[in-house]
């Protein structure tokens, strides 16, 4: 079993945690008073989720050692995804 | 026993050349079709939702204000780890350790029944407090956008529950076939799938201020 859990996945899901709890974190802190720079922690947090999930991503779902085709097409997705989510949250669309 | 070599492996071109990455699609192609459509739609459901948000921001921040974050990431870190159980899991397969396989999706599907239930807890309050479907644009976009991924989650519960009776019933003799390692990819795959969609809900709408 130990053998079978020293692998970078490992790693990976330590860093996924760390993140999620900092997301956790930071969005508790938010919560009571909005108008502290709320808006500058909102695309925080959102550059932080499509972190995660570039890390599943190319690690979970092993896209990352994947045809090259198939890696674009995820890369792109994620790119274009959280673009356009913070172009409308920001008001740019 | 020996410690199992990772799937990343580097494949010499020449003897001089750097080695480069062996590329392996893992799955078969249909399953990331499949991946890819629904990721398609719910990007859509993301964009729609901040549309109109866009329209009303007042009702959405005060209707956000209404949902527990906490149930929120706490869903987030329970998929996460099942996902991390059933990437574990495929190593296993892999590796011709069935036994091992086994326990680790029985975890996997664990983490997914702790989802299923903080869910049925969140909606629960939500509909005593008369908080539904009706109640305004954020609550209708909240109920269907979380009750389609759910949907999804029940599915994909569904197949660990598929792929444990398969790593229950051991490797064939001479060990797993590519097509046997094929749908463990594929399952594992989408059970992923299931995780990085709701790694992009829950800050949408929990945490999007």
């Amino acid at each position: 079993m130990k053998a079978l859990i020293h692998t970078p996945i490992t790693y990976v899901w330590l860093l996924l945690a760390v993140l999620t709890g900092l997301s956790w974190g930071l969005a508790d802190g938010i919560a009571p008073d909005p108008q502290a720079a709320f808006q500058w922690v909102t695309v925080a947090l959102m550059l932080l989720a499509f972190f995660k999930v570039h890390l599943v991503i190319m690690h979970f779902m092993e896209v990352g050692t994947a045809p090259i085709p198939l890696r674009a097409i995820f890369e792109v997705w994620v790119v274009v995804v959280c673009t356009a989510i913070l172009l409308l949250y920001l008001g740019y669309i | 026993m020996t410690p199992p070599a990772d799937s990343l492996e580097m494949e010499p071109e020449r003897q001089d050349a750097v080695p480069r990455v062996k590329r392996h699609l893992p799955a078969e192609e249909g399953v990331w079709v499949f991946i890819l459509g629904d990721m398609m739609v719910f990007s859509l459901f993301f964009l729609v939702f901040m549309y109109y948000r866009n329209q009303d921001i007042p009702t959405f921040v005060e209707s956000q204000a209404t949902l527990n974050l906490h149930y929120g990431a706490l869903n987030t870190m329970l998929l996460l780890t099942s996902s991390w159980f059933v990437a574990l899991a495929l190593r296993s397969v892999r590796h011709n350790w069935p036994t091992h396989a086994a326990r680790l999706i029985a975890l996997a599907g664990a983490c997914g029944v702790g989802f299923v239930i903080v869910k049925f807890v969140e909606y629960g309050e939500k509909i005593r407090a008369g908080l539904v479907l009706t109640t305004n644009d954020f609550y209708m976009y909240y109920y269907v956008f979380t009750g389609v991924h759910f949907l999804h989650l029940l599915i994909g519960l569904g197949v660990l529950i598929f792929l444990w009776f398969k790593a229950r019933a051991g490797a064939p003799a001479g060990g797993y076939t590519q097509r046997d390692i094929q749908t463990f990819e594929g399952g594992a795959a989408y059970w992923h799938m299931v995780d990085l969609l709701w790694i992009v809900l829950f800050p949408l709408i929990y945490l999007v201020k």
